[in-house]
């Protein structure tokens, strides 16, 4: 028994290397992911494994799992068990490569386990009953800390809905991730959440913020920061790896470049590149935006009207998006945008996409703190090329996702399709009870996808939602689902009580107000943990005809 | 037993207009009595409850917010047949959403309920004159064309807003204690007046006549 104790942590030690070689898995994941083998999980779930989650891995994704797995032995730099994050202090040597198991047993590949929708979380809470469940580092402290993060999030999840029952608004924590932090009413939101103070100032205090990586951690991954970004050529499957959990501030606006390709990975390449990229987008502005409206065509005056329209909405909570020069900027780069891509053209909530852009390459210009930022004192060639930047990222940005913004919006529609059996799939109950109570996903989910739930999270984590997204590229839009999914479970326990209503009003506006860093990557973390598991599962059917609304056709007169 | 309900009568209104009227300010001055004049655009659909007193009656009315730009046309017209009362809004200092109306007319007739409440509402009444774009008379005259109530109103200055949806909660009770009346001439069973979400299909296959 013991001999098979050994084994099945190395084998989960090969599982999470592989992963972690294979795809960009954040460190974090780690801390949570179950072992890989069917009967493990039976024998520690006992009665509690629903028949109907029973899951078979498509065959060729198992087959391409197992290589995926040999051939990220064969990489010398890889370190299976070493964390990114600097978590775990002893990692877990690589073992020998003929431990590797994934092709030789049936039923053994990752994907291949039958889970209850709460498996990992019951799990988590008794890691030693009936067979471990985990690798031995996540019996450590990582396991602990993430265990501790679970419950001050239950915590403060309890803490508002006991305001909520009293008729209060949700509480603002400012930026602390601790529920006994007194609450400032001083720092009060508004009502979608977005905080009124940018925490930059608590540079080096213990709140979370977009800065937040305090003591080693912050030291140990800064240094690998500067280390991929000093090599001539930057290793950027390695960068997207480390971003996927955060990147330092100040770091944002090269990393952010790099990830989406923007910036080339050589680095003596990149002034020049940079150089005609904005050069090519300062062009655009007098051939596409700057001309009499007698040139534009009905389409592009429409076009033009709804970027006015929109540009003064975007981001009305923060400041600096007010100024004069800031809305002209995103008039244009929108509207410029929407005409070089006409297959969509811009749609609304594209605007919304832009702030993260917009915020962080303006962050190389101004001070830390975000509220004193007037961007109408910056020199026009440096607005320009904030501008330019911004336009480039969002193009590279938007082509992951072209098809949510096309006609009928079919990525949107299949990006919900896919949430509804996700939640059908990872927790019934609370699926029977959205059926029961006429939720349709599409009235709430929508948002979450057209604007990548940036609606939903106050806008200081809006930076670290990007830092994810960018770093999971071309996976982006499958990435999105899951997200959603997880965003969404996360609020299982308080919308079991609800009816249809109270679900509808709350899941339009989920009390994410007191969220930290922390809280988001609980989310993004479980997101991923379920790509892992559902990837290749019922989720990648297509989604038939039938399910998409056909409604939407322009307007015709009734003969 | 039939659940217990906090209210008399059940009206689902849905908001449509062009992009940047000001439909989600009116419902925002409806619902919260408050205004921002640094909205957020609504994406996809909002969802807004309010009770009010129509004759005597608690009527819970459950309202829908749609984006306006043609590209969401797809999920906002999907809430089209399970409302009850429609508002149609326009910008008083914005022609082209006037315009637009007989366009917006023509969705309904495509994807509402044949005899679904209308009514037409012109916003930003309180803007000058001189910014003003469409007269009074030129929106009386469109909103008697269709035979609907007209308003003008300012989210802004709470002018008419409670009046509006009042109008259209009456014309819809009205309607429907109209239908009712109907179908028990037909001597049919009494029927329930339909409470349920458009999209909860148990209910909608009690309510359901074929």
């Amino acid at each position: 028994m013991q001999k098979r104790d050994v084994e099945d942590t190395s084998s989960a030690g090969e599982l999470l290397s592989f992963l972690k070689a294979g795809r960009n898995l954040p460190g974090k994941i780690r801390l949570q992911w179950p072992a890989p083998y069917k009967e493990q999980l039976q024998s520690s779930q006992g009665a509690a494994a629903s028949p109907g989650t029973t899951f078979y891995p498509h065959p060729a994704s198992a087959a391409s799992t197992a290589a995926t797995a040999a051939a990220a032995y064969d990489r010398p730099s890889r370190q299976p068990s070493s964390s990114s994050a600097g978590q775990s202090p002893a990692p877990t040597p690589p073992p020998p490569a003929g431990r590797l198991r994934f092709s030789s047993s049936s039923g053994s590949s990752p994907a291949g386990a039958v889970l209850t929708p709460q498996g990992s979380k019951n799990a988590e809470h008794a890691p030693g009953q009936g067979g471990t469940l985990y690798p031995a580092s996540v019996n450590g402290r990582a396991g602990a800390e993430l265990s501790q993060l679970q419950d001050q999030q239950q915590g403060q999840q309890q803490q508002q809905q006991h305001l909520h029952a009293h008729g209060a608004s949700p509480p603002f924590t400012s930026t602390s991730s601790s529920p006994s932090t007194s609450h400032t009413p001083s720092r009060a939101h508004s009502n979608n959440g977005v905080a009124r103070s940018w925490p930059h100032s608590n540079r080096g205090s213990t709140t979370n913020s977009p800065l937040q990586i305090t003591g080693k951690v912050l030291g140990h991954r800064l240094e690998k920061f500067n280390k991929l970004l000093a090599a001539p050529v930057v290793d950027l499957h390695a960068l997207r790896e480390l971003s996927w959990n955060g990147i330092p501030h100040h770091l944002r606006p090269e990393c952010w470049r790099l990830l989406v390709g923007y910036a080339p990975a050589d680095r003596s390449q990149a002034p020049r590149v940079l150089k005609e990229q904005r050069a090519k987008y300062t062009r655009m502005i007098p051939e596409l935006y700057d001309r009499p409206d007698s040139e534009r065509s009905e389409a592009e005056k429409a076009a033009l009207r709804q970027v006015i329209v929109d540009a003064p909405r975007t981001a009305p909570h923060v400041p600096f998006f007010h100024f004069a020069s800031v809305q002209k900027s995103l008039e244009r780069l929108l509207y410029i945008w929407g005409i070089n891509h006409p297959e969509s053209g811009y749609v609304q909530g594209m605007n919304d996409l832009v702030t993260p852009f917009y915020t962080v390459f303006l962050s190389e210009h101004l001070s830390d703190d975000l509220e004193s930022w007037q961007p109408d004192y910056l020199p026009m060639n440096v607005m320009l090329d904030v501008e330019a930047d911004c336009y480039w990222c969002l193009c590279k940005l938007i082509s992951g996702v072209q098809d949510q913004y096309t006609y009928a919006q079919p990525g949107i529609q299949r990006a919900v399709f896919k949430i509804h059996e996700l939640i059908g799939l990872v927790d019934k109950d609370l699926a029977k009870k959205m059926t029961s109570e006429g939720v349709d996903y599409i009235q709430f989910a929508w948002r979450w996808i057209n604007c990548l739930l940036l609606r939903e999270l106050p806008f200081r984590l809006s930076l670290r939602l990007w830092d994810t997204y960018l770093a999971e590229d071309t996976q982006m839009c499958e990435f999105l689902i899951y997200a959603c999914g997880s965003f969404l479970e996360q609020w299982s326990k308080e919308l079991m009580s609800m009816d249809f209503q109270d679900m509808i009003m709350f899941l339009q506006k989920p009390p994410t107000a007191s969220w930290d860093e922390a809280t988001l990557e609980v989310v993004l973390s479980r997101a991923i943990q379920w790509r892992y598991i559902w990837d290749g599962s019922a989720l990648r059917q297509p989604m038939r005809p039938e399910h998409y609304i056909h409604g939407g056709a322009p307007a015709k007169p009734k003969k | 037993m039939p659940p217990k309900t906090d209210h008399d009568v059940l009206v689902k209104l849905l908001l449509i207009g062009d992009s940047g009227v000001g439909k989600s300010c009116l419902l925002l001055r409806f619902s919260e009595d408050s205004f921002t004049s640094s909205f957020i655009t609504t994406i996809g659909i909002d969802f807004k409850i309010k009770k009010i007193m129509v004759d005597n009656k608690l009527v819970k009315l459950q309202i829908w917010d749609t984006a306006g730009q043609e590209r969401f046309r797809t999920i906002t017209s999907a809430y089209y047949r399970g409302a009850m009362g429609i508002l149609l809004l326009y910008d008083v200092t914005d022609e082209a959403s006037f315009n637009n109306i007989r366009n917006w007319m023509r969705n309904i007739e495509q994807h509402a309920s044949d005899n679904v409440n209308k009514i037409l509402v012109g916003n930003k009444s309180d803007m000058a004159n001189e910014k003003r774009a469409v007269p009074y008379s030129k929106g009386k005259a469109l909103a008697d064309e269709y035979g609907v109530q007209f308003f003008e109103t300012s989210a802004k200055e709470n002018i008419n807003v409670e009046e509006v949806f009042t109008a259209i909660a009456k014309d819809v009770m009205k309607r429907l204690q109209q239908e009712q009346a109907q179908q028990e001439q037909q001597v049919q069973p009494p029927m329930p007046m339909q409470l349920s979400n458009p999209i909860d299909k148990e209910k909608k296959k009690k309510s359901g006549c074929c």
